[in-house]
């Protein structure tokens, strides 16, 4: 049954732990954890399942943890593509590591110009040492979640990638944690989304959109989610739903119990406001 | 969003080609095939010895 799984991504959280607290992030309803995953754990989970691409992170700065290299590292080796999304404020301490352990992509999630602009520097130093060592490794993107407080700073932040020559630009829409927090009218995305085309292409920037909503949603059709307590579950927004254990059950377990949840996902009343799986547009503002 | 930026673009952007999410489509219509041949050749043979 190993096969079943292989076009599934792994997506692993290495810390609960950040450094920044941002206020669209869903880890603030989330309870407080201290545990990290070791790289005992993280072989374990890895070779469980038959993965060919691996995300190591979740709801917290994976830079934190500090085994994260090496796990990059022992995934690589075994022809596994890695993949991390980090703040970037730990990029300059771990710049050497990041080259060193053979990462494949790195996404900066980004989402205000004053975070991006305190980073700035660091993010520059790691696109002109990747040029000038003329390394094919990481591949860099930007990843941007758009929502009301941040709409006026998109195209700005486009206009930054491309200035420092990242790769892409991904664009994705806001999950809504927090009652303070609202994603933009379903007016305010057309339009948004007419201007960053146009802009990408003048600009010469490759440049994602988010996808459309579908039931099963891209998330739980192409990934599973395994928390940092070891939580099998279908995907990051629904980290309270248990599938299984990953580092006591085999991966390839929890097929059953994963295909019997897409029967039902239509039906859950997370994914219907989700804005990956909400086909009603209830996730607008 | 925590989703991977990999996952959110269906693997546009990905460590692999993406040929490797078409394994099982390519398996599968291989068996198919061998059993579309098979079946040709069972016949053949059949009239031949006939």
């Amino acid at each position: 049954m190993n096969w079943l799984n292989r076009h599934l991504t792994l997506q692993i959280e290495p810390t609960r732990r950040c450094n920044l607290n941002c206020k669209i992030c869903m880890r603030r309803n989330l309870n407080e954890s201290n545990i990290q995953l070791s790289l005992e754990n993280f072989k374990r989970v890895l070779n469980s399942g038959n993965f060919q691409h691996v995300c190591l992170h979740g709801w917290g700065e994976p830079m934190l943890n500090p085994q994260i290299f090496q796990m990059i590292k022992y995934a690589e080796s075994q022809g596994i593509s890695t993949e991390l999304t980090t703040n970037g404020t730990l990029l300059k301490e771990n710049l050497e590591k990041i080259f060193g352990s053979d990462l494949s992509i790195i996404a900066l999630g980004v989402h205000n110009r004053e975070i991006f602009l305190s980073i700035l520097p660091q993010i520059r130093e790691l696109i002109i040492k990747r040029n000038k060592e003329r390394l094919r490794k990481p591949k860099i993107y930007m990843d941007i979640v758009i929502y009301k407080e941040n709409l006026s700073q998109i195209l700005d932040l486009v206009k930054f990638a491309s200035q420092l020559n990242i790769d892409a630009v991904v664009l994705h829409r806001l999950f809504k944690v927090h009652p303070s927090v609202d994603y933009i009218s379903a007016e305010e995305e057309k339009e948004l989304f007419k201007k960053a085309k146009e802009l990408a292409k003048e600009l010469k920037i490759k440049l994602y959109l988010p996808p459309r909503p579908s039931i099963p949603c891209i998330a739980v059709r192409y990934s599973i989610f395994v928390t940092v307590e070891g939580k099998i579950t279908p995907c990051p927004y629904l980290p309270e739903l248990y599938l299984g254990d990953a580092f006591n059950d085999d991966v390839k377990d929890i097929y059953l119990k994963r295909i019997n949840f897409i029967k039902n996902m239509s039906k859950h009343p997370i994914c219907n406001k989700c804005p990956l799986g909400s086909r009603n547009g209830k996730f607008y503002y | 969003m925590c989703v991977p930026i990999s996952v959110l673009t269906k693997g546009k952007i990905s460590g692999c080609t993406g040929l490797c999410r078409l394994w099982p489509h390519i398996s599968a219509l291989a068996v198919l095939f061998a059993g579309l041949v098979w079946n040709f050749l069972r016949g053949r043979r059949s009239k031949i010895f006939k």
